[in-house]
C-alpha cells in the first residue's frame, strides 16, 4: 500500500531583500520535503535557519521564487479564489506564542467561530465549538467561550490554538514551536493532544521545531535546516541517532540533556 | 567560617497591583557562598526572577513589598534598604546579567565606552583601556569586539558584551537570569561553557536563574527547585537529580526529557501552574500531585531531609511521614492517570 502524499515541496526557492539595500538573502534555498498521510514530520533547524520561511511557504502564506508546493495534488500557485480556500482549509497552522495569534479583544467563541465558518448556523458553530473545546481539554467548553485570551494561561492557549486547527477538519497541521509558550510541566499535554488527535483523525503533522529531543520523541522523520539548506534528512533514527551532516552533528551534541536513568522511585529512597 | 555573600532566609514578596495582590514570593530560602555554582529553576511564576531582583534591591518600588523574611549580603542585613543604599551593593559584591542583553546595553555606545563605564565606577583610578581587552578575552571575545555597536553583534556576543560589563565590577557572585533562553541551542552550549570557564578562572560564584532543568544540571553544583513562590527543594545536584524527593521535582524531571512510555504517551504532570493570586496554606503543589494526601492541602509541610543526606531537603510530607511507601507507585505513572486530557 502506497501512503498517500499530501504535501510536496519540490525546490522551492525564496530570497528577500535586506532593508536598505539591494542585497539579497536566501532564506530558503531548493527545499524539497514531503509529508504523507497520517505521519510527523520535524523540520528542525536554529533561529534565521529559514524553517519558519518554509513554514509558510507550505501554508500558501508566502509565495516561493521558484519551486512548488503542491497540496493534497494540488499545485498552490495556479489555485485562486474558493478553490485556493477550499485546498487550505485542509492544512491549517498552529503559530509559535499561541497568545499572539489571537485577537487579545475577541472572545474564545470569536476566535473559534473562526474556522467554523462552514457550518450552517451559529447554533451549530456554538455547539461545534463547545465540542472541540472539551476534546483539547477546556472543560467544561461553555465557560471558556466568553473568555478573552489573556484570560487563558499558555497552555490553555495552545489547546485554544488546537482546537481552533481542528475545527476544519484539517488532513494537516503544521505546527510552528507549539510549545514555545507551554511551561515544562505541561509541555507533555499539549504533546499527547497532539498525538491522540493524530490516533483519532489521522491527522499528520509537519512541526517546526529548534527542540532536538522533542523532534526525536515525536517524529518519524526529520529534516535538519541550516542556512535556507535541508543538511540532511531521513527516519528520525537515522538523523538524530547518526547524523552524517557536520552541522547536525553539532545541534544533537549542544543540546543540554538529563543524563542518567530516571530515578525509579520519585523519594522515599 | 564566613557569612555567604547572599542569604535569603524565608523571604516573603507580595506585588501590589491596582485590583490584585500576587503573592510572588511564600518563603523563599537560599545562600549562596564563595566559589559555588548554584542553579535556581522553576517555570513561569514559580518566584524565580522575583528572588534575583530582591537580591540585587531591584523589587519595583511601590508595588513589590518584602512582607517577610530576609536578605543579608556578606552577613548584613540589606532587607529594609532604601533605595539609594543599595547603589554601592549593585556591581560589587553582586553583579548580575539578564535574558535580553539589548535592553541593558545603550544601543549608540560603543562596547568598550560601556564597559568602561562599569570599570571606571568600581576603580576611578584606573586605565580602562587595558582591562577592557582582558575583559573581553575572558569573556572569549576578539579585541576588535571593542569597537562594535550592540547591534552589529550577534544574540551570543551581547550575552558575552554584558557579562564582561558584570565582571568588570569583579563580583563576587554573578547572578545570570536566563541568560541562555534567547539563544540557539548551539549558542546556548556556549555561554554555559563560558559561565563554567569564568567560574574557575575568577573563582567567582555564579546563581543561575533557569527554567531548563538541563541546562542547570550541567552547570551547577548546588540547585534549588521552585514551585509558585516557594523554594520546594534544594541540595547538591546531583543528589536532587538522582533522588529527587519532592514529587514536583520528579515530575519536572520526566518532563523535561520528553520520552514517551510504552503506550507513547508523553510525561506531564496534570493540571497548570498556578496563579499568585492566593497565598498557599498547605503545600503549593497539593493540587496537581499524584501522591497528595488529605492534609496536604492544610498544613505546609516542613524541610526534611532526603535520603539521610542532612544537606538535601525537600518540603512534602511523604518525607516527614516516611510511611506509605508502599502505596506510591511510579508517580509517572500516576501522572499520566490524572492527565485531565483524554476523551
Amino acid at each position: 500500500m502506497t501512503t498517500e502524499t499530501l504535501l510536496e515541496l519540490e525546490h522551492v526557492t525564496k530570497a528577500f531583500k535586506r532593508r536598505g539595500t539591494s542585497e539579497q538573502v536566501l532564506a530558503v534555498d531548493q527545499v524539497s520535503l514531503t509529508v504523507r498521510a497520517g505521519e510527523s514530520v520535524a523540520l528542525v533547524g536554529e533561529s534565521g535557519s529559514g524553517k519558519s520561511t518554509l513554514a509558510r511557504i507550505a501554508l500558501g502564506l508566502e509565495l516561493p521564487d521558484a519551486g512548488s508546493v503542491v497540496l493534497t495534488g494540488h499545485e498552490l500557485s495556479t489555485l485562486r479564489g474558493k478553490q485556493l480556500r477550499s485546498v487550505r482549509r485542509r492544512m491549517q497552522p498552529i503559530f509559535q506564542d499561541a497568545g499572539a495569534s489571537f485577537n487579545p479583544r475577541r472572545s474564545v467563541r470569536a476566535a473559534m467561530f473562526q474556522g467554523l465558518r462552514h457550518l450552517g448556523s451559529d447554533d451549530e458553530r456554538q455547539a461545534r465549538a463547545v465540542d472541540l473545546l472539551d476534546r483539547v481539554g477546556l472543560r467544561p467548553g461553555e465557560s471558556f467561550l466568553h473568555r478573552l485570551p489573556h484570560e487563558l494561561s499558555g497552555g490553555q492557549r495552545q489547546r485554544l490554538a488546537i482546537a481552533r486547527a481542528i475545527a476544519s477538519d484539517p488532513v494537516l497541521i503544521v505546527a510552528d514551536e507549539p510549545l514555545s509558550g507551554a511551561d515544562v510541566s505541561v509541555r507533555g499535554q499539549v504533546m499527547n493532544l497532539l498525538v491522540d488527535l493524530q490516533k483519532e483523525r489521522g491527522i499528520a503533522y509537519l512541526m517546526i521545531t529548534h527542540d532536538i529531543s522533542l523532534a526525536r520523541s515525536f517524529a518519524d522523520r526529520v529534516a535538519v535546516m541550516h542556512h535556507g539548506s535541508v543538511v540532511e534528512q531521513g527516519s528520525t533514527d537515522d538523523v538524530l541517532s547518526e547524523p552524517k551532516d557536520d552541522y547536525t552533528r553539532l545541534l544533537v551534541r549542544a543540546v543540554p540533556e538529563l543524563n542518567g536513568p530516571m530515578p525509579s522511585r520519585a523519594y522515599l529512597t | 567560617m564566613s557569612a555567604p555573600i547572599l542569604s535569603i532566609n524565608d523571604l516573603q514578596v507580595t506585588y501590589h497591583a491596582s485590583d490584585r495582590q500576587v503573592f510572588a514570593l511564600q518563603g523563599a530560602t537560599l545562600k549562596a557562598g564563595a566559589s559555588e555554582t548554584i542553579g535556581v529553576v522553576g517555570e513561569s511564576g514559580s518566584g524565580k526572577s522575583t528572588i534575583a531582583r530582591a537580591a540585587l534591591g531591584l523589587l519595583p518600588s511601590g508595588v513589590a513589598e518584602i512582607t517577610g523574611g530576609s536578605i543579608a549580603i556578606n552577613g548584613r542585613d540589606v532587607t529594609g534598604l532604601r533605595r539609594r543604599d543599595w547603589q554601592p551593593l549593585r556591581g560589587k559584591p553582586i553583579a548580575m546579567v539578564f535574558q535580553d542583553p539589548l535592553s541593558f546595553l545603550n544601543p549608540v555606545m560603543r562596547v568598550d565606552r560601556q564597559i568602561g563605564e562599569a570599570i571606571r565606577r568600581h576603580a576611578p583610578q584606573r586605565s580602562t583601556k587595558d582591562r577592557v581587552v582582558d575583559l573581553l578575552e575572558l569573556v572569549q571575545l576578539p579585541a576588535s569586539v571593542a569597537r562594535s555597536y550592540p547591534h552589529e553583534l550577534s544574540g551570543g556576543m551581547r550575552q558575552r558584551v554584558l557579562m564582561a560589563v558584570a565582571l568588570a565590577c569583579e563580583p563576587s557572585l554573578l547572578i545570570a537570569d536566563e541568560p541562555t533562553t534567547a539563544l540557539d541551542v548551539t549558542t546556548q552550549a556556549e555561554i554555559v561553557k563560558l559561565l563554567r570557564d569564568i567560574q574557575r578562572t575568577l573563582g567567582v560564584s555564579v546563581l543561575l536563574i533557569s527554567h531548563n532543568l538541563a541546562v542547570v544540571a550541567e552547570l551547577c553544583d548546588q540547585m534549588y527547585v521552585m514551585y509558585a513562590g516557594r523554594v520546594v527543594e534544594s541540595g547538591p545536584a546531583d543528589e536532587i537529580l538522582s533522588h529527587p524527593g519532592h514529587p514536583y521535582t520528579y515530575g519536572l524531571m520526566t518532563a523535561a526529557r520528553s520520552l514517551r512510555d510504552a503506550d507513547g504517551r508523553y510525561a506531564t504532570i496534570a493540571g497548570d501552574v498556578p496563579s499568585l493570586a492566593e497565598r498557599f496554606v498547605g503545600c503549593p503543589f497539593a493540587a496537581r500531585c499524584p501522591v497528595a494526601m488529605e492534609h496536604c492541602t492544610q498544613l505546609a509541610p516542613p524541610p526534611t531531609s532526603v535520603a539521610g543526606q542532612a544537606n538535601h531537603v525537600a518540603a512534602c510530607w511523604h518525607l516527614v511521614e516516611g510511611k506509605g511507601r508502599d502505596d506510591h507507585r511510579d508517580i509517572a505513572g500516576a501522572g499520566a492517570r490524572h492527565e485531565g486530557v483524554q476523551a
